[in-house]
Formats: C-alpha cells, structure tokens, sequence
C-alpha cells in the first residue's frame, strides 16, 4: 500500500474542518441558506408570525410592488412562543409588525406594551365584535372557530344524532367517542376550555368536565395526534367519532381529498364553537412605523383576506371579502359562537387550567 | 578514528569470536567474521571496506542526513556524503545529573552516562529499575525533572522526541497496525519528506537488511514474532537515526528465536556502525550487544564498564548477585579473608568486614576442597553440566566438565580459585 | 550551578508548552459552548433567577412528581433500550451477513423522524382499532418506554458496536479456554471492556429521554409530563421565566450528576485496548449464533422496521386502496402560497443545514475528544462534563438564550441561517465526542510514541496514527451527527426561516393541517427523510478514511 492512497480522504476532511472554521467566523458570506438580501428596496418590513402563517406569494408581491415595501417573514414557533419571544425582545425588537396574536395572549402583550396603537381607516368595514382593544393597539385581521367535529358516516352507521351541543357530550349515549386536546399544551384545547367557562359559567365548567372524563374522553396533548390519531372522520384514523377541531375542519377535508367528496366528511357541532379572533399590531421600536401602517392596511385589504380562508383555513373581519366557493359550500360559521372578553381570559387562564388539570387528569 | 570507539570496536569483535555466529541467510554469509570467527584484518575499524552494498546503506543511514542537519527542518534528501560514522571527539551522547519523577517518586535519579559514536551501551538491570524510563527520557518520551542530555554538545532537553532524530524499538514493536510492513518502515522517511521513489527504494533496502525481503505487502497483524521484530528494527532504522534506542527488543520472543535474533541484532549494529542505548534485563543479551554496559539499580548506574570488566569485577554486591554470583559475608585480615567457605587470600585487602564475590569461573568440584556440600540437581548444558551444590553458605551453582558429572546425592567438595573472587566492602 | 539545573528549566518549559498546546485544543470547543450555550442559557436564567422560585418550584409536590416521573422513565428507558439493543450492537458488529451494512444504516432512521411522525405512528398501530390494540400499550408508560427503544436503538448500536467490533475475540476465547461458560466470558471479560462505550450510549440515551417531548406528551397519555414538557410550558407559553429558571437548574443539576457518575465509570479503565480491525472479528454465523442473529433482526424487525413501515405505507394509502396521490401532491398541493415548500428545497436546506452542523460538530467534538482523551486531570474530567450539558437542556431554553444575547455584533446572529447549524450542532457535539472519546482512549500510546520518535510533530502523529486508527470511529460519529442535525426539532423549528424549512418541519406543517392527502404527504416527506438518512449513513460511513476503513 503507497503512502499516497491514504491520503485524500484524510485531507479532504481537514480541509473541510479548516473551511468550516475559518467560515464559521465570518457572518453571512458563504452562509448556507442565508437571507435574502435583494437589491435593496425602499424599506423592508419584518412581519413576525407564527409558523402556519400563509399567504399567497402572489398577493403579497402586489402589495411589494403597489407600496414599495418589501415584506420578510419571521416565523419561529406557534402563537404563544411568537408572542412571549416579542414580549422577550421588546427592547431590540425582532421586526415591526407582529401577526397572530389572538384572544387567549392578548393581555400579556398588551400588558407588556409591545404594541403602538394604529387605528387603520379600513377597520370601518370590520364588525365591532371583533375589536380586541378599544386603543387599537392590536388590529383584528381574522376569526377562527374552535369547534367540536364529528365523524358523519359513523353517525349514520350508529343510527346516533350528532352531538347537538355540549350537554349531549356527557350523555351515557356518547360515551367514549370524544377525544379533546390538552389546553395546557394546545392551542383549540384551551379554546375548547374556555368555551366551556362560557358555556357553564364559573361555577359550573368543572362539574360538566368531571362528568365528560367520567364519559370516558379521551386527551390528547396536540391537535395532530387528537385528529390523526384519534378521530375516525375525515383523515382521522382513530375510532372516535367526536373530537375538537375548527369551523373550517370539514372545508379543508374536501380540499384535501382525492378526488373531492360532495359532502364534508365531517361536521361542526354549532353550538360548541369559541372564537378567535387572530390581531396584528405595530411593534414598539419599529423604525418603519409609516410603513408598518401600510402593512396593517394591507393586512384589512381585500385581496388579503379573501386570500386568507384558503391559505390559514380561518375567516377575514373585513364584510366586504367574499368567501370562496368552497367555504360557502362546507363551512359552517356560527352567528353567535361562545367568546369571553380578552381580560378575563387573561386574569384566569393559568388557574383554569391548573383546575383543568385537577379535574380531568390528576 | 576516535581513540575511545576505536577501543569500543576492538573489544566487540573480540567478543564476537566468543560467541560463535551461525550463518544466517545470504546477508550473514557475507560477514568477514564468518565461518572462523576469527577477526578479519579490517574487522577492527573499518567496516565499510567489505561489503559494498551495506557500505551503501549504511552512507546512507549514518550519511549527512540525519547527523549534520539542523534539528527540526524537513527539506528534501541532501546528497550523499562520506560514510562517516562517528561525530566529533568527545561527541554522542552525553546524559548528566538526569532525574525523572513520577510524582514523589524518582523513577532515575542523577544518572551520568555517555555513549561513543558508534558505540553500543547495554542498561542493565531487573525490572522496575528505571532502566525503560532512562531510554524514555533520551527519546524525549518523558519529561526530565533535572539533568541535561546532549547529543554532539547540544542539550536535547527542551526538544520534543520528534526533533532528537533518534530511533526507538519498543519491547512490544509497537507497529503501526494500520499501515503495511513497506509503510511502516516508511514512516519515518515520510516523516522527513523524502520523495516516494527514493524513500521506496531506502524500505527495499532496509528490509533486506533484516531479512525481510519482499515483505513490504504485507499486513502487520499477519507477522509472526520474529518478523515483527525485524520490521520494528527496520522502521527503526530506516530513517537513520544519530541514536538507535532499543528497549528491550526481545523481551516479547520465545527463547530460540531470542537468541537467534540476538546474534543477527548484535551482528547488525556492528555492521552499521550504529550508536545505539539497549534496555535489557538479560544479562546474556547485554554482554552479547553491548560494547559497554551500565548496570542500573533503583534509579542509579551503579557501574559501567566493559562486559568482560563488569563479569570480572562487580563493583556492588547488588551487581555480583545480579550476574548470578554468590555474596558472601567475611572478615579480612593480614591479607587473607575468612568466612564460612574457609579461608583464601586476599593481598592488599583492609582489615575488616567485607563481603567475597564467589564468581561462577571461581568454584570448581574437587573432593578434597574443605567446603563440603551435596549435589541437589544437576543440568545437562552441553559443553557443560552445572551442578547445583548444598553447602553452608547456601546453594552454588559450579560448573564442571559433562564426562566428570556428578550425581544428584553425591557429596562432594567446592574448590574456590581465589585469583578469580572479589572482594568488597561490607 | 550544575548544567542540570539549566536543563530542568527547559524541561519545566517543555511541560508548560505541552500544557499550553492542551489549551489551545480545547480552546475552539470551549468558545464555542461558551458563546452559544453557556452564554444564552445562562443570560436567560440570570433573567427569571431567584432563590424563592428555586425553593417554590422544588417544595410543589407537582412539579416534584414530574421530576421523578422524568427521571425513572428515562431510567427505565434507557435500561429497555440497552437490553433491546445490547444484542443487536453484538450481532452488528461480529456477525458478517448480507445486507449487514444496510440494516446498519436502517436502524438509524428512526434516529431523525419528528416525534410528533412517531408519535401518531405509535399511536396508530397501538390505538383503538390499530393493529396492536390487543396489546393495551395505548396511553401506557410501556408505549413511551418501547419509542424511546425505538428512537435510541441506534445510540446503542453505534457507540456499543463501534467499540465492540474493534475487541480483539482473543480475549474472550481465552477466557473460554480458561473454563468460563459462553455467558461468565461475555459477564467478567467483553462487558468489562465494553463498559465506556456502554456508559456512554446509556448517558447518551437517558439524556434523549430524559428530555423526551413529544413522544411522552402523545403516548403517554394525559398527566404524564416531564420537566422538559414543564420549562417548554413556563418558556414558551406563560412565559414565566423564574419558574422556567429553576427548571432549567434542575434539568442541568440532573445532567450534572449523571455525568459525573457517567465519568467515574469512563475512569475506571486504565490502559489500552489491543484494537484489532473490525473486518478481522467479523465472522460468519454458525449454528447458535445463527439463532441469536435471526433473533435480533427479528427485534429488529419488531421494534423499528414495524412503524417505519406503517409509515410508508400510509404515504401509499388513497382512498380504499394504494395510490400515489399523495406523492403527486408533494409537488403541487399549495403551491404559490408562502407556506409552500417543495420537498426538493426542504430536503435541500435540510441537506445544507445537517452537512454545515455535521462540520461544525466534527471539529468542535473532534478537538474536545481530543482533549479529553489525552488527559485525565480533573479539569479535562469538568470539561467532558460540560460537554454534555446541551443534551441535558431544553431547546427553547436555549432559543430564547440566543434571542437575547446573540442580538448585537459582532454576534447579531438573529434571523440568521447560521443559527440553524449552531443550534444542531450543540446536539451532535456530544455524540461525536461520545463515539471518538473511548475509542481515543484505547489507541495504544506506544503507536504515537513511535511515531514521535519517528520524527512525526504532534499534528502528524495526529494525522498518521491517531486519525487513519480512529478513522472508523470519526465516521461513525459524523454520520451520527448528520443524522441527528437532520431530526432536530426543538430548535430547528424555532431558529430557522420559514421560507426555508426543513424536512421534519415541512411534515410537522403538513400535520398541521386535517386532510387525507396532508396526511400521506406527510407520511410520503417522512419516508423520504427515512430514505436519506439511511443514504446519508451509508455514503458516510462507506467512506475509507486510511486503508484500515474497518478499524
């Protein structure tokens, strides 16, 4: 064996290992994926959200090419870490406009000041329902309903009515076919908690969960496992046929079918839906607060959100926004969904879910 | 020719008339010092004038390269000079006042020692001595806590081993078991930067120097112990180094192949002219290599010397007890020493306690010695029978003719020649 | 003065160079912890610190339940995995068989798959109606302790048979000519020899689980969480960073202790190993130990090849029968939207991302390894420790960490793609450290002796003996190291941008969403993470580093 066959790979990775220091130096050359860095529009706005933000690359470039701004999206975690990751960096903060924050975190940020009110002369198309803040430091942007699913075909086999509303849930008829998330560790699960205290008040939330557990529900800890794992409509392969879900649920089954059902698969038990309502609002800091106004007026402009039911499966503020045809035929939206004011969440939502807890698993 | 090696070399090739060469392979038939064993006219000094394929090699392995380099620069092959072994007067290597510690414990301590340009020096003693971590030290493999240890002047201490240019051969080869026999032997010529081609042809040659012709191929985990020795010495020698260190290179052979390849080593040092420290515990091995040996106990040399000096006068009671001699205690007085073997003279002897070296050459049987014992055992050697004798001053072994053996049982006399016993202080 | 007194100067100098050299090798892997673990982790720390909460938070017989919860899970799960995979690291690693380098690679896979994929997958085949439902695992400790199995089985199989397949079968031999039954030469010779590795692979897998997620929230049904589900909870959803604080101490005082007990048992072997090439011991399987190797591809087979292949089968599933809507879907569905991500471009920057981690990981675990194999004093000992300390930490303790201190220069690194690499690299650093450490150790030191006074500088006793003799082990732990930067979640999801996810994060998005055909895209993106990683490894690890690839 010659001495030189040995060599290369050896070589190849010190070579590689030297690279790799030497580049780990220096900043943003030769980075791997790096950002974009564009010929330099007039400004570039950071548009900090939650990673199931969607919107079409299409709509978003009019509104680049309409204003001059170019919008880059951060997007690091689910609604609740985006919120205390602003709240984290509100000294040096993370971008200018933050998306996603919603009824149930509102107070913290809002507490915390992170936001700079804007009152956005498009919000006079938009329902006072859905107002958050009287200051407008938050604007509304969309709704979604958290609401029990059920399984349609299994309803029919099993010669049961659906589920009609939450008292039908702890009826020895529906034992063991619910399955419900964790609201200590997912989002519609503490939605679905807060529908209750709606529901039964507080004196009586805790009474009606200590008989559904007793009606043998199932918990999940996410909304993936629930609905994949658990649920037995739609996608689900579970067997149970009731499970915690949204409004726009059934909608988005018949989307993602192939080939597409006449029928949603699944329906939404009306009576059981809590709102939420999904804000914007300006960050504290921003150097670009002109143009992060324009960014909120985009966010109220029709061309976003008649994009919004079918990227984000959630529904525009604005009434002027036309639903798309699939949402007219599958989607339910409840008149008068269950909704606690944004400061009682706030006040209360660590100890319901500590009771919650108490009562259900512990 | 320095006067000191020219010394050395004379005492060697006495020696090796001892110890009766068996031809070994192509290589050893060439050795002037063949068949009669007796020294050839050039035996003595020169070396280079009989072969000239070794003279070859060993211009090259003792050539500019290695010796007259400054340390720690890695340039290509300098262009053969003169076959010169030796350094100047007074150089090699020279050990002072070295001291290494383990912790509290000083594993050598202020050892002085010196070894000749083309001189080959035996560390002798049992194990745990100190005799490996001395060589160590040399190679630059532990750390010296005083002392200097210069070669050609120069101290070494603060070098690294990689910048001493010296050779080591560990007990247990230590090869390289990622690397063939040929890239083994290589390594070190790799390490100096030498081109390919040339650095083959050096591994050709020095493989056929230990008789491992044609094995270059081959995986190291596949030789057997004899040709695992051979490659390390190879490897060792390959890059030609100032200093060959050699610790105890047999230690891990049977018996045979030991001295076999004992012979064929002390045969090969002599031929290169190579300045080599060997570690041994053997005291055999150390007379058969080494044209000088120091003997080392618990840290310290307690003497060099030549083998015959140190076989005729050990200097401590601890060396004559190593060599396998009886010690025994005695009174010293009027030029004669008493004990409980009787009484022999001793001119020139001090009055008073002192302690008699009975050396193996000193005890013969004779019936009417007045030191009586019995034969407990008896060994077949040969030429010889030694006779394993139960006396007063416990066991001797005594040496005598085979055709006049006794048997095991016999009681018989111990005569002691008093020209050939030493006498020591108590 | 005697000259010796000069001497022992330099001598003295000469072992303070050889001090000074041991910091500079480990100097580039302590900066590194430093600036992007230690410094974050304890910025975010300092910022919730104080002594009431740490007492509140440790006298709450809650939070006291889900600490000892977490503990004897990831205790029994890693005692489960060694057992489950003890054998398969020894049939791996001595039994020469066909398709011996592939199921080497396959058994990795489950290694990189989200927990969140495995989780509806494990609950899929033990739930209700699910295959395995006769089994009553659903919503069970036992459920939990099998995926840890499931995920950690490669753990064990890679630190455990690297050093095994390197054992010389000498020893074992001669113990049995000693009169030692088949069993008391495995109990009182191989197992003694195998211990570092053994304890490293069980530290390795008693971090995982002991900050295991996603698998406990989903399988173990509700109730049960641990302290990493705990400080994810605090962090990132109350945001109550004094009760996330003492968590993180508590998280860090366990990784401590385990660590220390992890390096006592490193500790008590002295001296080399006699390594012999791997492709040396490997041998062909004969009656008894036919049965044991059937017998653990047959675990094998269970444990992992079951859910990976209800996995892709899902991927095929349309309507009643099998089709390939959903992979036709990959490509198309929601294409325009910013949410779209083609599973070329999620495999390219997870490819990107993984490669630049595995680099980073190899020269910062490769230097530490270094250090810590060469030395055995107490401050090598701290530094082994301290190495190990990311796996023991939250994710999004160290996500907000970064936010808050790597915000100005010269590290503004936020919103950076190099984020991304770093953060997984703080994962695969301690594995890679973990797989070369014990395999260093036992290099024989005579071989670089030799080469020293062949006339090798360090750097080349380095690159000729010690790198070509650890060559097999550097592999093993690079492609370790990919296959771990390829699976990280926890951080990856929160550092890297969204227009350029990853793999697991492009199947967690689609997750996200009910459907039938998100749901096989996701099973079609996670089958092709599963195809990858498993090329990964074996175009890793097929690599020859020297001629003696196999040692």
């Amino acid at each position: 064996m010659s001495p030189r066959r040995r060599r290369p790979p050896l070589a190849v990775l010190l070579a590689l290992s030297l690279l790799a220091g030497a580049c780990g130096g220096d900043d943003e050359q030769g980075a791997p994926p790096g950002p974009a860095e564009g010929s330099d529009p007039a400004v570039t706005l950071r548009l900090v959200t939650h990673d199931s933000f969607a919107a079409s690359e299409e709509v978003l470039a009019g509104f680049t090419e309409a204003s001059g701004i170019e919008v880059e999206l951060i997007a690091n975690g689910d609604a609740g870490l985006v919120v205390n990751q602003a709240i984290l960096t509100k000294e040096d903060p993370l971008g200018d406009v933050l998306f996603g924050v919603d009824n149930t975190l509102l107070t913290r940020a809002l507490d915390e000041g992170i936001f700079v009110p804007y009152e956005s002369p498009l919000l006079e198309d938009v329902d006072e329902a859905y107002l958050l803040d009287p200051q407008h430091r938050v604007t509304p942007v969309d709704h979604g309903e958290v609401c029990l699913n059920y399984d349609r075909a299994h309803f029919d086999e099993a010669e049961l009515a659906p589920p009609d509303d939450l008292d039908d849930l702890v009826d020895p008829a529906y034992r063991g076919l619910t399955v419900v998330e964790d609201p200590s560790t997912s989002s519609p699960g503490l939605a679905f908690l807060l529908a209750t205290v709606d529901r039964y008040g507080e004196d009586g939330w805790r009474d009606w969960w200590s008989r559904l557990r007793d009606n043998d529900v199932l918990v999940s800890p996410g909304w993936e496992d629930a609905y994949y794992g658990s649920f037995s409509g739609g996608s689900g392969e579970g067997d149970r046929p009731i499970v915690v879900s949204y409004a726009s649920s059934p909608p988005v089954e018949v989307l993602n079918a192939d080939p597409r059902p006449a029928v949603a698969p699944t329906g939404v038990v009306e009576a059981s839906c809590f709102r939420q309502v999904e804000a914007a609002g300006i960050l504290a800091g921003t150097e670009h607060e002109e143009e992060a106004r324009e960014l909120v007026d985009f966010l109220l402009s029709l061309p976003f959100q008649e994009d919004v039911p079918l990227q984000m499966f959630v529904f525009p503020v604005n009434r002027e926004a036309q639903l798309p045809a699939l949402f007219v035929e599958h989607a339910v939206v409840p008149d008068d969904p269950l909704s606690l004011p944004v400061e009682e969440i706030g006040a209360n939502r660590e100890r319901w879910v500590e009771e919650w807890l108490d009562t259900v698993v512990r | 020719m320095p006067a000191g090696w020219r010394r050395a070399r004379d005492g060697r090739v006495a020696r090796r008339r001892a110890v009766r060469l068996s031809p070994a392979g192509r290589r050893r038939a060439d050795r002037p010092t063949g068949v009669d064993g007796a020294p050839t006219a050039a035996g003595a000094g020169s070396v280079e004038g009989r072969d000239p394929r070794n003279r070859a090699i060993r211009s090259n392995l003792a050539g500019p390269r290695w010796a007259d380099r400054p340390t720690g620069v890695d340039g290509g092959p300098a262009p053969d000079g003169a076959g010169q072994v030796g350094g100047r007067p007074g150089g090699g290597l020279e050990v002072s006042g070295l001291t290494v510690r383990f912790g509290p414990l000083a594993a050598v301590r202020e050892v002085d020692l010196a070894v000749g340009p083309g001189e080959v020096v035996c560390l002798l003693g049992p194990s745990g001595c100190g005799k490996s971590t001395l060589l160590r030290a040399v190679a630059g493999l532990e750390s010296a806590a005083a002392g200097s240890i210069r070669w050609d002047g120069a101290d070494l201490v603060a070098h690294p081993p990689h910048q001493r240019r010296f050779g080591l051969m560990f007990q247990d080869f230590a090869l390289f078991p990622h690397l063939d026999v040929a890239a083994n032997v290589g390594f070190g010529l790799r390490m100096q930067g030498w081109p390919d081609g040339e650095a083959a042809r050096r591994v050709t040659q020095v493989l056929e120097l230990v008789g491992m012709s044609g094995a270059g191929s081959r995986a190291v985990g596949k030789l057997s112990g004899g040709e695992q020795q051979r490659v390390a010495l190879a490897r060792a020698l390959a890059p030609a180094p100032r200093l060959l260190l050699l610790d105890e290179p047999l230690g891990a052979l049977d018996r045979t192949l030991r001295e076999r390849l004992l012979v064929e080593l002390a045969a090969l040092l002599d031929d290169l002219g190579t300045t080599a420290l060997h570690v041994t515990h053997d005291q055999e091995e150390a007379f058969t290599i080494g044209d000088r040996v120091a003997v080392m106990e618990a840290g310290r040399i307690v003497q060099v010397g030549t083998p015959a000096e140190v076989w005729r006068a050990p200097a401590t009671p601890f060396v004559a007890r190593f060599l396998g001699f009886h010690v025994a205690d005695a009174v010293a007085r009027g030029g004669a020493v008493t004990g409980r073997f009787g009484a022999l003279r001793a001119p020139g002897v001090a009055d008073g306690a002192v302690l008699v070296v009975l050396r193996t050459d000193a005890l013969a049987l004779d019936p009417v010695a007045p030191l009586a014992g019995t034969v407990a055992a008896t060994s077949f050697r040969g030429d010889r029978v030694v006779a394993r004798v139960r006396t007063v001053l416990g066991d001797l072994d005594v040496q005598v003719e085979p055709s006049l053996a006794p048997a095991a049982g016999d009681a018989v006399g111990v005569s002691i020649d008093p020209r050939r016993v030493v006498v020591l202080p108590a | 003065m005697r000259p010796g007194a000069t001497s022992g100067a330099a001598a003295r100098r000469l072992g303070a160079r050889r001090g000074v050299s041991w910091l500079a090798v480990a100097a580039v892997p302590t900066a590194f912890l430093g600036v992007f673990f230690a410094w974050p982790v304890a910025a975010i720390v300092a910022r919730g610190l104080d002594g009431g909460a740490v007492v509140e938070v440790l006298g709450d017989p809650g939070l006291r339940r889900v600490a000892w919860f977490t503990l004897w899970q990831a205790l029994a799960s890693t005692v489960l995995t060694l057992v489950l995979a003890v054998p398969g690291a020894h049939v791996l690693a001595r039994y020469d068989f066909r398709g011996r380098r592939v199921v080497r690679a396959l058994v990795t896979v489950p290694f990189v798959l989200p927990s969140v994929v495995v989780g509806t997958a494990f609950v899929g085949l033990l739930g209700r109606g699910g295959p395995l439902a006769p089994l009553g695992l659903d919503r069970s400790v036992v459920a939990v302790l099998v995926a840890h199995a499931f995920f950690n089985y490669a753990v064990v199989v890679r630190t455990v048979g690297g050093l095994w397949a390197h054992l010389d079968p000498a020893l074992e031999e001669s113990a049995r000519v000693l009169g030692a039954s088949r069993w008391q030469a495995f109990r009182h010779v191989t197992l003694p020899l195998l211990r570092p590795a053994l304890a490293a692979a069980g530290a390795i897998v008693f971090l995982f689980c002991f900050t295991s997620f996603g698998v406990v929230l989903v399988l173990g049904g509700p109730g049960r969480t641990t302290i990493e589900v705990e400080v994810y909870r605090q962090t990132a959803q109350l945001l109550d960073l004094r009760a996330a604080a003492a968590l993180t101490l508590l998280q860090l005082a366990a990784v401590v202790a385990l660590v220390a007990v992890h390096a006592r048992a490193q500790r008590r072997r002295a001296g080399a190993l006699r390594l012999r090439p791997a492709n040396e011991v490997l041998v062909r399987p004969r009656g008894r130990q036919r049965l044991l190797l059937g017998g653990n591809l047959l675990v094998m087979a269970t444990l992992l090849g079951v859910p990976l292949v209800s996995l892709v089968e899902r991927s095929f599933a349309s309507g009643d029968g099998y089709g390939l809507a959903s992979w036709r879907a990959l490509s198309s569905s929601r294409r325009g939207s910013t949410l779209f991500v083609s599973p070329l471009e999620a495999l390219g920057s997870s490819l990107t991302y993984a490669a630049a981690a595995t680099v980073i990981s190899m020269v910062v675990g490769g230097l530490a390894a270094f250090a810590v194999a060469r030395h055995t004093t107490v401050a090598a000992r701290g530094f082994d420790a301290l190495l190990m300390l990311p796996l023991g930490t939250s994710a999004v303790t160290v996500g907000f960490g970064f936010l808050i201190t790597l915000d100005s220069p010269p590290l503004d690194l936020r919103g950076s793609a190099w984020l991304v690499p770093l953060a997984q690299a703080l994962v695969a650093t301690p594995l890679v450290v973990r797989s070369l450490v014990p395999v260093l150790r036992s290099v024989d030191v005579r071989l670089k002796e030799a080469a020293a006074t062949l006339g090798a500088p360090p750097w080349r006793v380095l690159r000729e003996v010690e790198l070509p003799l650890v060559g097999r082990a550097l592999l093993v732990g690079a492609s370790f190291a990919f296959a771990v930067s390829l699976g990280e979640f926890g951080a990856t999801v929160f550092l890297a941008r969204p227009d350029r996810p990853t793999l697991p994060m492009a199947i967690v998005r689609l997750l996200g969403q009910p459907g039938a055909l998100n749901l096989g895209q996701a099973m079609a993106m996670s089958t092709i993470l599963l195809l990858v990683t498993a090329a990964a490894v074996l175009a890793i690890e097929g690599r020859r580093v020297g001629e003696v690839s196999e040692l």
